[in-house]
Order: C-alpha cells, then sequence, then structure tokens
C-alpha cells in the first residue's frame, strides 16, 4: 500500500436485501487505491457493481444497503462515519461527476446557482463570490459566454454542455478525488472527445486523482492509468493499462477486447464473441461467475471461485489458470480441444452460432483480415448485382415545424430533419448510415419505413415508388406487399418488444397480420435461425438477456422473408460482451438469406465492422458517401475526418500517439429559426469546421460562407463528398496512419 | 432510489434464467398485494361488505320498506338491531338495503366511465390530431362543470325512472379525468418502439389499440376502476342526501345519513350505523386500490411502469 | 408570458360561455317551474300560472330555443333574469358570492400548506410510524363524504361547546345574529363561526394535498439531482427540502386547478349543513324549487372559478418550473 494514495478502497463487499431475504451482493470484495494525478478506470458491464462501488465510496447508498471493508480517503477510515461528517468529505475531498447531466441537475436552478450553491456547502463566502467563482469555472469547462450562460436553466443546455457544468460543480471545491460515473455515455462521439479532455483539464487544474468507471475499453484505453475489470460484482483484473490491453490474463478481459470491432481493423472481419450474458446477481452460484462463458473453464472454475491474485507488479486476474501461460487472445478456434469446451456448453441459449457449427466458426476464424466472403456472398446471393437497387431515396426531404411552449404551442422555426439525401442499396448489401444526434438518420429510416408519401424527393422500396404506393384506394392493402418485404430491427429491444406479449405471440404478429394463418412452425423455424430454441416462444421478453431480445426481434423482422431489413442501432443499447455475437449473427443472416441492410449507427467501430458502403450524415445531409474501406481508409470531408479521430480506439500504444481532430461545439442542431436567413447560407458545416477555420485565402473562405457545397465525386466512382476543399492540405487535419 | 431499484437498474440486462413463466405476472402482483397488510385488510373489510350487504337482509325478519307501528325511535334491541326511525321503520333492514345499493351502484358506475375513459383516452392519445384535439376539448368543457352540478340539475329528469339511468349519468358525469390520464399514457404508448414496429409491421391501428395499448395500460385501468368504486360511492351518496340520487321507497346510505342527520346527538343509532358503513367501504377500496397499485407498479414489466433500460451502462 | 396568458383567457372565456349555455339547456329541459306555482295551495289558475312563467321566461310551453335567446340576451347585457320568486338573480348572487368565496378561499389555502406540509413528511420518512398515521388518517378523511365529515365536526363541536361550558366554537349561520359590540368583537365572531366549516373544507384539502405530495415527493427522493446535491456535500435535509421539496410542488400547481370542482361540490354540503347563506345553498334549494335561471347563475358562478383556478394553476406552474416559461 503507497502512502500517497489519497483513497484507498479494500476489501469492499455491498448487499442489498433480496426478494426472499437472501442478499443481493453487488459489490464482492473490490480492493484499489488511487494516488493524486492519477486515474484509475474501474471498467464493467451492467450488474458488474461498478457504480455501486462508488455510491459505496461516498456514502451514499440507501440506507437498507449493507456496506463491509474499509474506504480510506486521505489515511481516514470513512466506513461508519454520520452523515455531518461525510458531507464535509463530499465534495470537498471526494467529488463524483454522473452519468446522465439533465436529470443530475435540479431543473429548477440555473447552473450558475447550482454550483454557487456547491460552493457555499463547504466555503463560507458571499453569494455574489460564489456566483463569480461559478462563472469562473464555467469558463475553465469550457462553456462559450460563461457569464450569461451562468443564468441559464439545465434544460437549455445541450448534453456535453451540462457535463462540463456537472464538471464544474465537482471541481468547485479543489476535491482530491473525482469519481467519473460513465461520464461520457448518454454523448455522441465528437461530444465525448471534448468531455474527455475537460476532464483532463480538470485534473490538471485540481491534480486530483479521477476514478473513472465506465464500460468503454477505448475511453479506458486513452484515458486512464490502470484498470481494474470487474465482473458479476467483483474485480476479476487489475493492471496497469498498457499490460491489460497488451496481454490480458483473465479470459473475460481478453473477450471482451477480442470481441470488440475496432476501426482499425477490416471489414467483415468475424469477431469473437462471448456466449451467454451477464449473470444475474440473484443466482450467482459456487463457482467462478465468468465460468459458463469462458471458453477455458475447467470443472475446478465450475466448482471453486478464484481469488484475486497478484501475479506481478500492480497486476492480479482472478483466474486458476493464469499460471498456465494460455494464450487468451488466440481465442478457442486456436486449440480445438478448447473449441469443444465452448460449445459444450449446457442451457446458454445465448450460445453463438458459430460454437454450434465448427466448420463455419473456424473458417471465419481463419480468413484473412480482408475477408472477401462477404462480397463473394452477396454476388452469389443477388445475382442482379447492383443493377437492382432494394432501397432508392432521392432528394428526400422532412422538415417539421418547431413549437415552443408545453401550454401553449406557436412555432418559431423548422426543424430541418432531413434536407435531401439521397441512397442506393443494392440487393443483399449493406449501407451504413452514420451521424450523431440530430443528423437525422432515425428520421430517415421512419420515412423510408412508414411508407408515407416523402414531403420532398422520392422513395422506392423494392422498386414500388412510395408516392404511386399512396395514390388512389385501397392503399392498405396495397401497401402490404411492400411491408412485407421491408423490415426493422430497433435499438432497444426491451422497448420495441410488447411486454405484455409471450415471444410466440410477437413473432406471429407480422405473419398474422400478413395472412399467414399456420404461425406455430415458422415461428419454430425463426427462433432457430436465431440461435434461440423453440421452446423460448412461451416466455416473456423480460425473462430474457438482452442480446436474447434483439435476437428475438431479428427473428420477428426475418418472420416474412424480407429483402431490406433496417438496423437502427441494432446493438447500442447492449451490453459490450454481447455486441458481438448479435453483429456475428447479422453477418451469418445476412450471408445466408441475402438480405440487403441498412445499418443505422452512431458507433463507427461497428460500421467498419459490418458495411459495404457508407453515408455520414450531418444536418440532414450527405456529406461524404461511398465505398466503405475506401471512406475509412482515406476521408475526405473534415466531418468524416474528426468523426473517426473522435473515436477512442482500444489500444493504448495507438490511442496515446495519434493526433486528434476535436471539433468545436455541439452537434449542431437541425432547427432554422423562422427569418433567420443566415442560418441556410452556406455550408453548413463551417462554424464547427476545422478545415474552415484553418482556410487562409479569404476567397476560400468566402466560398464556404456563401455556397452551399454540393456532393460531388471524389476519386473512383463510387465516392463523392460535399465538400468546397476536398484536396486542400491542413495540418489540423493530417491524420495519423495508425487510425485508418 | 430504493436499494431494489438500484440493484434492477444494474441488472436491467442481466437477467439470465428467469423465473418459469408459470410464475407470471399475476402471481408476482398477487404476492406483492398480500405482503400489504392495509391492502389484505381493505380486501377483508371489502368482501364482508359485499357479504353483509346480500347476505345481512335475510339475517332479520323485517324488510327496509316495513314498518313497526309498536316501536317509534326505539334504541338497538334485540327485536331492532340497529333500533327504529321515526316512521317505525327497522334502521338494519334499511342500512343493509342502503349498503347493497350504494355497493352495485358504485361498481357498475365505476366500471362504466373507466371503460368510456380507455375508448376515448386511448382513442385520443392514439390518433392524436383533430381526433385528440376534439376530445380533449370536449373532456375540458365537461371539467369546468363538477360533476356534482350537472347530476343535480339531471336529477329530476331520472326521477321515478330505473335507477340504472342513474348509474349511467354517473358514469357519463365521471370519466373525464381518468379519459386525460389514459391519453396521457397512449401519447407516451404510441412513442414507444414495440408500437412503431407493429405500425411498419402494417397491423391495423384498432388492432394496435386493442392488442398493445390497452393491455399496457390494464394495470392503470384496473387500479383507476377499483378507486373509481368509492368515488362512485361517495358521489352517489352526496347526491342522495340532498335527494338528487336515490329515491323513495328505495334507500341509500345516503339517503339514511340524511334522514338521521338532525336527530343525530339525540338518535344516534339513525345515523352512525349507515356513516361508519359508508367510511369503511370507501376506505377499504381505497386500501385495495393502493395496494394494487403498489403491487402492479413494483411488478413493473409493464410499458406503464415509466422508464425503459439507459444505453450499454 | 403576456400573449400566452391573453390565448388562455380567450379560451377560458369560450369554455365558460359553452359551460354556462350548456348548464343552462340543461336546467330548463330538466326543472319545471310550472310545478312550483301548481303544487301551491290553492292551485292557482292555469292562465296566471302562464302569465308568471312568461314573465319570468319559464314558460315550458315556450319553445326552448326562445327562452335560450332570451336568457342568452339578457346575460350578455349583464342580467342573469328573475329567479321564480320574481327577484334578480344578479342581486342575490352579489350577496351569496362573497360568503362562498371566504370559504372557499380560507378552505383552499389552508388545505393545501397543510397537506404539502404532510405530504413532505410523510414521503420523507416513508414507512416509519408518522407515514402511517398520516397515510391513514388522509385515507380516513378521503373516504369520508363532506356531508358526512360536515356532520361528525358538528356533533363534535356541540360535545365540546357542552365540555366547555360555553359556546367555544359556534357552528351555525356565519355571526351571531344581534351582537352588539365594536368592529372587533365583530370580527373575532367572524372569525370563530369560520373554523368549524372552513375545516370541514380544509381536512379533505389537507388530505388530497398531502397523497399526492407524498407520492411527488417520493418519486424525487430517487432523483438523480437530489444525489448531485448529497455528491457536493450537501445534508440529507437541506438537500430534500431545496431540491426535493422545491421540484415536488411543481405537480401541486396542476392539482390546484382540478381540485377547484371537489372544493364546490363540497361547500354546498358545508353551506347547508351550517347553515350558510352562500351560493351552494342557494343552489341546492334553487334545484327544489325548480328555479332555472338561479341554477344557471351558479353554473355561471361554478365555471368561472374553477377556470380561474386553471388560470392561477397555469401561472403558479410557471412561477415554479422553468421548463414551461417562455
Amino acid at each position: 500500500m503507497s502512502d500517497d494514495a489519497v483513497l484507498e478502497v479494500t476489501d469492499l463487499h455491498v448487499s442489498f436485501p433480496g426478494e426472499k431475504g437472501r442478499p443481493l451482493a453487488a459489490v464482492r470484495g473490490l480492493s484499489y487505491q488511487v494516488r493524486r494525478g492519477e486515474t484509475l478506470a474501474i471498467v464493467g458491464e451492467s450488474g458488474s457493481g461498478k457504480s455501486v462501488s462508488s455510491m459505496a465510496a461516498i456514502g451514499l447508498l440507501p440506507t437498507n444497503a449493507k456496506v463491509t471493508g474499509s474506504v480510506r480517503f486521505r489515511g481516514r477510515e470513512l466506513l461508519g462515519l454520520n452523515d455531518k461528517e461525510m458531507s464535509r468529505i463530499r465534495g470537498a475531498g471526494i467529488a463524483m461527476v454522473f452519468q446522465d447531466p439533465l436529470s443530475a441537475l435540479t431543473p429548477v436552478y440555473r447552473v450558475g446557482e447550482a454550483i454557487a450553491a456547491a460552493i457555499r456547502v463547504h466555503q463560507d463566502v458571499t453569494s455574489q463570490a460564489a456566483m463569480k467563482r461559478a462563472v469562473e469555472l464555467l469558463e475553465l469547462v469550457g462553456i462559450p459566454d460563461p457569464a450569461r450562460r451562468a443564468l441559464a436553466f439545465p434544460h437549455e443546455f445541450s448534453g456535453g454542455m451540462r457535463q462540463r457544468v456537472m464538471i464544474a460543480m465537482a471541481i468547485a471545491n479543489d476535491p482530491d478525488v473525482i469519481i467519473a460515473d460513465e461520464p461520457t455515455t448518454a454523448l455522441d462521439v465528437t461530444v465525448q472527445a471534448q468531455i474527455l479532455e475537460v476532464l483532463a483539464t480538470a485534473k490538471q487544474a485540481t491534480g486530483a486523482a479521477i476514478v473513472l468507471i465506465t464500460h468503454d475499453l477505448g475511453v479506458v484505453a486513452g484515458f486512464a492509468d490502470r484498470a481494474a475489470v470487474m465482473y458479476a460484482g467483483r474485480p476479476v483484473e487489475t493492471a496497469a493499462v498498457q499490460e491489460l490491453f497488451a496481454a490480458p490474463k483473465m479470459p473475460y478481459t481478453a473477450g471482451l477486447l477480442g470481441s470488440l470491432p475496432r476501426l482499425d481493423a477490416g471489414r467483415g472481419v468475424r469477431l469473437r464473441s462471448i456466449p451467454g450474458a451477464p449473470p444475474s446477481l440473484a443466482e450467482l452460484g459456487a463457482g467462478c461467475p465468468f465460468a459458463p462463458r469462458c471458453a477455458f473453464a475447467v470443472d475446478l472454475c465450475r466448482t471453486t471461485e478464484p481469488e484475486l491474485l497478484e501475479i506481478g507488479q500492480g497486476r492480479a486476474a482472478a483466474c486458476h489458470r493464469t499460471g498456465e501461460g494460455l494464450d487468451l487472445m488466440a481465442g478457442p478456434n486456436g486449440d480445438s480441444g478448447l473449441t469443444d469446451q465452448a460449445s459444450g456448453i449446457p442451457d446458454t441459449a445465448d450460445t453463438e452460432p458459430e460454437a454450434t457449427s465448427d466448420a463455419e466458426g473456424v473458417e471465419g476464424a481463419l480468413a484473412e483480415p480482408e475477408a472477401p466472403t462477404k462480397s463473394e456472398a452477396a454476388a452469389v446471393a443477388a445475382p442482379v448485382g447492383v443493377a437492382e437497387p432494394v432501397l432508392t431515396v432521392r432528394d428526400l426531404i422532412k422538415h417539421h415545424p418547431l413549437t415552443k411552449g408545453s401550454i401553449i404551442r406557436r412555432r418559431i422555426g423548422t426543424v430541418r430533419a432531413v434536407d435531401g439525401v439521397s441512397l442506393d442499396i443494392p440487393a443483399g448489401t449493406t449501407l451504413a448510415l452514420v451521424g450523431e444526434s440530430g443528423s437525422g438518420k432515425t428520421t430517415t429510416v421512419m420515412e423510408i419505413l412508414r411508407l408515407r408519401t416523402p414531403q420532398g424527393g422520392s422513395i422506392s422500396v423494392l422498386g414500388q415508388d412510395l408516392e404511386a404506393l399512396n395514390r388512389g384506394r385501397g392503399v392498405r392493402r396495397r401497401a402490404q406487399p411492400v411491408r412485407a418485404g421491408i423490415a426493422a430491427v430497433f435499438q432497444d429491444p426491451l422497448a420495441s418488444l410488447d411486454p405484455r406479449l409471450p415471444v410466440g405471440d410477437l413473432l406471429a404478429e407480422p405473419l398474422r397480420t400478413h395472412g399467414h394463418g399456420k404461425t406455430a412452425g415458422r415461428v419454430r423455424e425463426l427462433l432457430e435461425m436465431v440461435g434461440l430454441e423453440a421452446s423460448h416462444a412461451n416466455r416473456f421478453p423480460r425473462e430474457f438477456s438482452g442480446g436474447q431480445r434483439q435476437r428475438v426481434a431479428i427473428a420477428r423482422a426475418l418472420a416474412l422473408e424480407p429483402r431490406l431489413v433496417v438496423l437502427d442501432e441494432p446493438v447500442s443499447a447492449l451490453d459490450v460482451s454481447v455486441r458481438a455475437g448479435i453483429l456475428n449473427l447479422l453477418g451469418d443472416l445476412q450471408r445466408e438469406l441475402g438480405l440487403a441492410y441498412l445499418f443505422v449507427s452512431h458507433d463507427l467501430a461497428v460500421v467498419r465492422h459490418v458495411a459495404d458502403r457508407v453515408a455520414v450524415l450531418n444536418l440532414g445531409r450527405i456529406v461524404e458517401y461511398g465505398d466503405a474501406d475506401s471512406v475509412f481508409e482515406d476521408p475526405r470531408h473534415p466531418y468524416t475526418r474528426a468523426l473517426l479521430s473522435a473515436v477512442p480506439v482500444p489500444d493504448p500504444v495507438v490511442e496515446r500517439q495519434r493526433e486528434r481532430i476535436v471539433l468545436p461545439g455541439d452537434p449542431p442542431s437541425p432547427v432554422v429559426l423562422d427569418g433567420d436567413a443566415e442560418a441556410l447560407r452556406g455550408c453548413r458545416f463551417r462554424s464547427r469546421c476545422p478545415l474552415y477555420a484553418a482556410l487562409e485565402k479569404p476567397e476560400a473562405r468566402e466560398l464556404c460562407e456563401s455556397t452551399d457545397p454540393a456532393l460531388t465525386p471524389v476519386g473512383d466512382a463510387d465516392r463523392s463528398a460535399a465538400c468546397h476543399h476536398l484536396d486542400a492540405w491542413v495540418p489540423a487535419l493530417v491524420q495519423s496512419g495508425t487510425v485508418a | 432510489m430504493t436499494a431494489e431499484g438500484l440493484v434492477l437498474a444494474e441488472e436491467e440486462t442481466a437477467m439470465t434464467a428467469p423465473e418459469p413463466v408459470a410464475l407470471g405476472r399475476g402471481r408476482i402482483v398477487l404476492r406483492r398485494f398480500l405482503r400489504r397488510k392495509l391492502a389484505v385488510t381493505g380486501l377483508v373489510i371489502l368482501v364482508l361488505m359485499f357479504a353483509l350487504a346480500f347476505i345481512g337482509p335475510y339475517l332479520t325478519s323485517w324488510n327496509y320498506k316495513d314498518q313497526d307501528y309498536n316501536n317509534f325511535l326505539t334504541g338497538p334491541s334485540a327485536t331492532h338491531w340497529f333500533g327504529t326511525t321515526q316512521i317505525g321503520s327497522d334502521v338494519y333492514a334499511q342500512t343493509m338495503r342502503g349498503l347493497q345499493k350504494s355497493l352495485i351502484i358504485g361498481l357498475l358506475a365505476a366500471v362504466l366511465s373507466t371503460g368510456l375513459a380507455g375508448i376515448v383516452g386511448a382513442t385520443a392519445g392514439y390518433f392524436g390530431g383533430w381526433t385528440d384535439r376534439v376530445l380533449m376539448w370536449f373532456v375540458d368543457l365537461l371539467l369546468v362543470l363538477p360533476s356534482f352540478l350537472i347530476l343535480a340539475i339531471t336529477s329530476p329528469l331520472f326521477h321515478g325512472r330505473t335507477w340504472l339511468l342513474f348509474v349511467i349519468l354517473l358514469a357519463a358525469f365521471n370519466w373525464m379525468v381518468t379519459a386525460r390520464m389514459v391519453r396521457g399514457l397512449a401519447r407516451s404508448l404510441r412513442e414507444r418502439e414495440f408500437v412503431t414496429a407493429a405500425e411498419v409491421m402494417g397491423v391495423h391501428p384498432l388492432r394496435i389499440i386493442t392488442r398493445h395499448l390497452l393491455p399496457n395500460m390494464a394495470s392503470l385501468l384496473i387500479i383507476d376502476a377499483t378507486l373509481n368504486v368509492g368515488g362512485t360511492i361517495i358521489a352517489e351518496t352526496s347526491l342522495s342526501y340532498f335527494g338528487f340520487g336515490v329515491q323513495p321507497p328505495d334507500v341509500s346510505l345516503g339517503t339514511i345519513i340524511a334522514d338521521g342527520t338532525d336527530s343525530a346527538l339525540n338518535y344516534p343509532w339513525l345515523f352512525y350505523p349507515a356513516g361508519i358503513l359508508l367510511i369503511l367501504t370507501v376506505m377499504a377500496v381505497a386500501f385495495v386500490g393502493d395496494g394494487l397499485r403498489d403491487a402492479m407498479d413494483d411488478a413493473a414489466g409493464t410499458a406503464a411502469s415509466t422508464s425503459t433500460s439507459g444505453g450499454a451502462a | 408570458m403576456g400573449a400566452f396568458l391573453l390565448r388562455r383567457i380567450v379560451n377560458y372565456l369560450v369554455l365558460i360561455t359553452l359551460a354556462t349555455c350548456l348548464g343552462y339547456l340543461l336546467a330548463a329541459s330538466s326543472l319545471s317551474p310550472r310545478e312550483y306555482f301548481a303544487q301551491r295551495q290553492p292551485p292557482p289558475p292555469v292562465a296566471s300560472v302562464n302569465a308568471t312563467l312568461n314573465q319570468l321566461n319559464l314558460n315550458d310551453k315556450t319553445p326552448l330555443e326562445d327562452r335560450f335567446a332570451h336568457w342568452a340576451k339578457g346575460v350578455v347585457t349583464g342580467d342573469l333574469g328573475k329567479t321564480i320568486d320574481d327577484t334578480s338573480v344578479s342581486a342575490e348572487m352579489g350577496r351569496r358570492m362573497g360568503v362562498t368565496l371566504r370559504l372557499v378561499l380560507f378552505g383552499t389555502i389552508s388545505g393545501a400548506l397543510v397537506g404539502v406540509a404532510l405530504g413532505f413528511v410523510s414521503a420523507i420518512r416513508q414507512y416509519r410510524p408518522s407515514d402511517h398515521t398520516i397515510t391513514f388518517l388522509s385515507f380516513l378523511v378521503l373516504s369520508t363524504p363532506v356531508f358526512l365529515l360536515a356532520v361528525l365536526l358538528k356533533i363534535g363541536t356541540v360535545k365540546i361547546n357542552q365540555a366547555a361550558g360555553t359556546t367555544l366554537l359556534p357552528y351555525t349561520n356565519e355571526t351571531t345574529a344581534g351582537l352588539t359590540g365594536g368592529w372587533f368583537r365583530h370580527l373575532v365572531d367572524r372569525g370563530q363561526h369560520l373554523v368549524v366549516p372552513t375545516l370541514s373544507l380544509m381536512l379533505g384539502q389537507a388530505a388530497l394535498f398531502s397523497r399526492y405530495q407524498r407520492s411527488a415527493m417520493l418519486d424525487v427522493l430517487g432523483a438523480d439531482y437530489i444525489r448531485t446535491a448529497r455528491a457536493t456535500g450537501m445534508r440529507r435535509g437541506p438537500a430534500l427540502v431545496k431540491h426535493g421539496l422545491r421540484t415536488a410542488l411543481i405537480p401541486m400547481a396542476t392539482l390546484f386547478a382540478y381540485q377547484m370542482g371537489m372544493l364546490l361540490t363540497g361547500v354546498t354540503f358545508t353551506e347547508k349543513i351550517f347553515g350558510w347563506h352562500g351560493m351552494g345553498e342557494w343552489f341546492v334549494d334553487s334545484i327544489g324549487r325548480q328555479d332555472v335561471n338561479a341554477v344557471a347563475a351558479m353554473v355561471l358562478f361554478t365555471a368561472v372559478l374553477i377556470l380561474i383556478a386553471g388560470l392561477l394553476s397555469d401561472i403558479a406552474h410557471a412561477l415554479l418550473d422553468p421548463r414551461v416559461r417562455d
């Protein structure tokens, strides 16, 4: 134990009273210490106990929580302190930054007041002085025009700005430790990059230690010094970040790293997936909680839970097989004996398809990075090829009025949600639609799915023009065959599956709607197709894990044998360790059934993994469009470059070397206020555009200010981008070679 | 935040081996309901009240219309358990009859009004636009006039007709607040992805309302209907108190209390039995409704319960 | 804010107009003034009844739309017509309005304050004895119809007065008849008379507000921003009041509008039972007298009050919640 540790947690246990009198153990023996100026990441998925442990450290758990062990702050034991004593430490000694900054700020107070109040809790200053300090803090965290913005209410801020306010509040009393609980999870990638910078600034300004709680290994790689990986309430591995990523010693860590889609990997590479889902705390058995999902598990693992043992300088792992020198990153396919074990997992409904069909799994794993399998398969499935698109969108426009006031509404402007989008999806291929929040991705998708006459432009689904479809009588009946050919999978399966219906009924619904009499057989077939069991038809969505639910949603989408499936952020709501399984399943299904995908995502790493072609959306417009490999390897539009550079790479070596383009400001809003003609003039990206900011010639800048750039072909035939200065070379935009 | 909430939130996506289907939602709700003492007490009292209302009249030889010319204003005795009135009516028989009447009217009107509220609210909420505006404006209009006022004014219309007309009117002017609530819920359900999913699948709107919206609001409607029973019993007795409700020779708890009010100090048996039964009944209903709400809210899993799971956290 | 209020008021005026018209039409088609005269002893001749009814615009032989038009024309010029006893409705209303308003005002304000306080205590002490007690008592009050509550209060007051040996709390009428003395004596006397009737309204209000405040408070107790406030080092008590209660008050603004109808129903019973000559008493008596115009006046009065409550609650909502401003 080092003397200079400001926060030292030893053997922390937290449990809650459970349903049947059996306590739920949320944290089971967590130990760590952080020094001033150091960043420790606590990594884990939902239910791993990472958030509960931080709340326990600052004594804000509900009173019925049972906390044992030791939490020492600068040598002083915190567990057992009363509220009065704890309150002196909270905020002043240990400060918190929470995940969702909208709900974390009291809606009725101005942000300046909130920060001033936080100051006055610990410092005996006048309210004027506190307010003055609040404005300074707001400036420090990068809020423009802080004196004015201090008087605004939280709902008048964007998510990123609110998170800055949270950080300002956390550093208001110069704390020694800042605990940041998923501080960037709800934010866009470009904003995430900004917030991480602000956190770094805050760390510098206060010299505090940071405990970063996150599920995102990319963030860990770039930001943390050391990391503790938690699984089912226990730390399973602790290490310095470089070592952790270079050579994980616990199969779970290795699995997580292997299952991450990466920007720097090629397209179509089969991801290593971890079967199953994180366990529920209520039903932990005696053995290693990861054993049911572990490809390396032996009998000992199922009976005895391994201790977290020191295996080197500042390194520890909880695995019975640590000493055996296994190559965890090579995966079970490297060793056929282990493969058998993996496929022999009993009763794990989430078992991945490749685990049950060996040949395919091996083929996938052995394939070279630039796996040609996919495009070949696509060509076979769609012999007509590019000639026959399943979806054609031309100049799609969707504007809706913006109203204000929740009691009486009045129109104050227009939301130009989709402002001229053109797309094509050839049969059997994947087009990814990429953009930040407010870019118009979801609106575009819903315009297509609802099959209504578009407000402007045209949509043609499976060769059927929607305007023609909606003309005349009997629209509902005539639209049915088109509806059968296009299906959708949404982001959150818990939300997109009616909780009141059993899975059998959910899958039968599209069949019945489209007049199929006998459904039972097809339902069974569908369940098996997505790797579930026929017996699951009687269960309700709530009884499944997140990954299984998404499988149900995929099965439902396939019910009518569609040719085009719209996937709206299909893995964003899922735990990291189950994402890979879903992505692999989607790839398999596409190959087997010749499906075309419209894949909507904000996650560029995922897109890199699945897309044949990419459309980058900003403010309702496509700014860059083309072959995925080509776009990812050589992005031309400054926005695409910035987006790519904002994605953290889960590799500390790469992550710390590469140069980053951090876009200023928030993702712009597609709102144009009535009477604001200026907003529509020129290139609409220029307010955040690093290229525009770096342009030296006034003529060049004038061009951006006066003329809206159109999509123009770039290089080879299949690529286009909307920028006046595609060939301009600006130092700020130099890509570090390692990213692409 | 409760401990359970905290853990469940963390675990939201971590449920693997689920409870068997047989132990479905109904059982969970029941189990949670039975754990609440007040709610169970309420249920027991309510059952007793119904038993009393329907079996009670047969326990005595007196009919509520009978008059005992030997006993005027006598206190409780072996022959007249609750005493007699100024004109020699048996207070026990009257009270049992009144209880029966109040219970039936309350129950029927509550179910009718909740049903109406469900249909109007779900229609307005799901379709939105003009349908919504027109319906909700109508609701606003009716809310400007307290139902008591309207029912009092229209009371001469159902004098001498069947009491069922009274029930219908009672329901007809009592659904507005619930309808607003249902509409709000329907609007939020409409935005939920499972409704969107059904829409893009081509499911017919009416089928979406009946198969997806209403079942997901079931717990709200059940709770509301329960609490409405108490509300309509109060409304009915209040109207009857002024003579605007149940008409003589029939009696309700309201008319009995009205008759006993002036002599409550000197002849307490005219007033207290009906008063106490009335309070007990309404309170029992309230406890049951409250218990149901707690049990159903906790059992969650319904779309009606507020939030969905957050991101990948 | 100004434009918003204006639109609101216009909307309300339309609602008031429609509600009052609806009230008149219902009353005119449901009540039968002819019966009121026909039942007199000795029965007056039909011709004279018709003449009186015509003069009062109450003749059921005149088509409803004509009677309505006549009444509406009068209302537009501020004349609410004649009561069935040929006195001015407006004048009678002027006399009675103040009485009812006094009860409503004191009942609402005291009820809301007490209810909010009880609900707050109940929520932060959830499942403790104080919460159970408050919950039980508020259920008890809410399960007791106003007429029963008023009668019970009356009986209770009699018992107290008997025990005290003097009229500590008068419970009938607004003032003591024939009281002599200075203005102060009169004021105290009025105050004393106000206590019990106000209590009959206040208890129900307090119970209702306490239930809603409790659940609103429970909702915010788990809110992230309270956790944030606590994480900055604020103690539990101040955090609960400054962040919790402050936010949990917002939904109460809406409740304020919704309970006005209930309160106006309740005031009818209070006035009847405690012998206050207000609008509620008049309404009940007027229905007995088949007095169409007086009943319509009560409908107008009610609609105006409910919508004023609605307007006030909108304003309160906007003041409490910055998210609905502008």
